[in-house]
């Protein structure tokens, strides 16, 4: 480690795998569309890399309102994996994809599917572009009734999802990891030893919230995922855990807003980072938490930001 | 607040600062409670207050911190473009609105703004009934006082229905452009007794129908108007997340499937939604 001078520029660049980011600032899936909502306040080129809103095959229409709430620092979602599909994405949104590729932004495919054959037309389709950087599988979606999180929850399952993506395509695959596991880092594993080349984590909690005055439950689904700054403690925890436990990368998430707890996220062991509620509460979030780790590499005399990732000193 | 601003109240000061065409820090020039947890404040957002139309919403942050971690959205009341202020009107409901009713002149907000779709009027109406619900009054507010001064001689007959008297305002604001003013309550307390749709039979030569307020009051709108054949659009609320369309969370559901109040709304052709009285 190198401390450089004062105004030295900070080697943002991170390797994630094969691919390199030209910084580890990336927004999560579902909370950034597929990039063009953003593009009336800021340049979403700046970043890292985008996570695309998630794909299915046939469209979704998604779940019945109300599918969001506010909770404790935090919110609950039940969108249902809401989609236009692959074939209004390739008409509709891919073009700007390849812009966002083109000016070294990585765009990273969510794909969610209730079969394993679905998965695979999934990669099988979408190898048709040469914008995608990887593909992201998410295992791990607590509000649609089949497919979601079974997939995350259950390790036989998981590793046969895996394995039979995996010959599909040279890119990297990404597992999006559920969070109500009891061993966390044996997904991590059970994903790893069956050719996934990047973790992210963590995915939103299965939660609720009552109305209790009416006695209803205030999301039409009963139930929704939980994410926002009431997940982060829990989320750090996960990414230390998966990092113990294998050598891929990890790309840390849940609820964070600010630099700081992005700072905290690659000691903790993430190579980058996704941003998901903070974009809802304040959206220019990313770039400040681009711009914050960048100044905090500087005053910690790191000359590369990738000199953060598992620097967390252990008692 | 009685009578429209007429003069310049507010000194002149530096542009507030710009995020982005669509991201603003504004000063508060204005905190009034109008009416008992009834707060009218305006804000100083030059940029809101030149473009923003009668139906649009501001998104508001209420603090720096997690709790309440969300923005709020609110319907604009009205502008000013001369003086660059965007004036809101809220009611306070939870732990957001009560933060937000203590802000004083001199505070900033943080707002995303103008936000969504507007009402659109065409140019062959010459009668407009509004019917507005409790808090519900304040798109329609916006949209009476700007087509008064666009369209002299639009005749625009304003219902505003709530709770009680106390929850009925700014009726004098009203009556200054609007040709009628009525409001029904449902205790009696002011106007009539009764619901607003009660008085749908008083709006049978409209050209067109514009409302706003809670799910039940629209769709007996909904119903009383099913088969008249003139528009009738209204202004629907939701919980809401980026504001922006890209999180999903603000749906409601239409003939045509799920859409966004954010951005294919707020204001929709309110034949066109399925509403759920339990939602």
């Amino acid at each position: 480690m190198s401390a450089p001078a004062t105004g030295t520029k900070v080697d943002m660049r991170v390797q994630l795998g094969p691919l390199e980011l030209k910084n580890p600032v990336t927004t999560a899936s579902g909370t950034f569309g597929y990039g063009t909502e953003y593009r009336q306040l800021y340049d979403p080129t700046h970043l890292g890399g985008v996570f695309l809103k998630a794909l299915t095959m046939a469209p979704r229409p998604g779940n019945k309102p109300w599918r969001i709430y506010e909770t404790p620092s935090g919110m609950l979602n039940s969108i249902g994996l809401q989609n236009v599909g692959i074939e209004e994405f390739f008409a509709k949104k891919e073009p700007f994809c390849r812009e966002l590729a083109a000016k070294g932004t990585a765009v990273f495919a969510n794909l969610a599917a209730q079969t394993v054959e679905e998965f695979q037309q999934l990669v099988e389709r979408l190898e048709e572009t040469d914008c995608i950087a990887a593909y992201e599988l998410n295992v791990s979606c607590p509000n649609v009734k089949r497919g979601g999180c079974q997939f995350g929850t259950d390790p036989a399952l998981l590793r046969e999802l895996v394995s039979s993506v995996r010959p599909g395509t040279k890119r990297p695959l990404i597992v999006k990891l559920a969070p109500q596991v009891t061993d966390i880092a044996a997904m991590a594993r059970v994903s790893v030893e069956a050719g996934a080349d990047i973790i992210s984590l963590i995915n939103t909690f299965p939660a609720m919230a009552i109305d209790a005055e009416k006695r209803r439950p205030i999301l039409a689904t009963v139930t929704g995922g939980l994410s926002g700054p009431a997940v982060k403690p829990i989320a750090l925890r996960m990414v230390h855990a998966v990092r113990q436990a294998v050598d891929v990368p990890i790309v840390g998430m849940g609820g964070i807003m600010t630099w700081k707890d992005a700072a905290e996220f690659l000691l903790a062991g993430a190579s980058a980072v996704a941003v998901g509620t903070a974009n809802f509460v304040h959206p220019p979030s990313p770039l400040e938490i681009l711009a914050g780790l960048e100044e905090y590499c500087r005053r910690h005399g790191f000359a590369r930001v990738s000199e953060l990732t598992g620097a967390l000193e252990l008692p | 607040m009685n009578a429209p601003r007429t003069t310049n109240p507010i000194e002149q000061e530096s542009a507030a600062p710009v995020l982005s065409n669509r991201h603003f820090i504004g000063k508060v020039v204005e905190a009034e409670e109008v009416a008992p947890e009834i707060w009218i404040h305006g804000y100083r957002l030059p940029e809101v207050a030149r473009h923003a139309q009668p139906g649009q919403f501001v998104h508001l942050r209420l603090n720096d911190g997690t709790a309440p971690l969300l923005r709020r959205p609110f319907s604009i009341l009205d502008v000013y473009p001369g003086e660059g202020v965007a004036r809101i009107l809220f009611k306070v409901v939870g732990t957001g609105t009560r933060i937000l009713a203590g802000k004083r002149p001199g505070e900033t907000v943080d707002v995303l703004a103008p936000l969504g779709t507007s009402f659109r009027v065409p140019e062959n109406v010459r009668r407009l009934v509004l019917v507005a619900g409790g808090i519900g009054m304040v798109p329609l507010y916006f949209l009476s006082r700007e087509l008064s001064a666009a369209r002299p001689g639009i005749e625009i007959d304003y219902w505003f229905g709530a709770r009680s008297g106390q929850e009925v305002y700014l009726l004098e604001d009203l009556r200054q452009w609007c040709r009628r003013v009525e409001a029904v309550t449902e205790d009696g307390s002011a106007g009539h007794k009764g619901r607003v749709p009660d008085h749908a039979s008083e709006w049978r030569d409209a050209d067109m129908i514009a409302a706003c307020g809670p799910i039940a009051m629209l769709r007996a709108v909904q119903d009383v108007t099913a088969d008249w054949p003139v528009p009738v659009h209204a202004a629907l609320e939701s919980f809401m997340g980026c504001g922006l369309g890209a999180c999903l969370g603000c749906v409601l559901d239409t003939v045509d499937g799920f859409e966004r109040v954010c951005t294919e709304g707020p204001v929709f052709d309110l034949r066109r939604l399925r509403l759920e009285v339990s939602t």
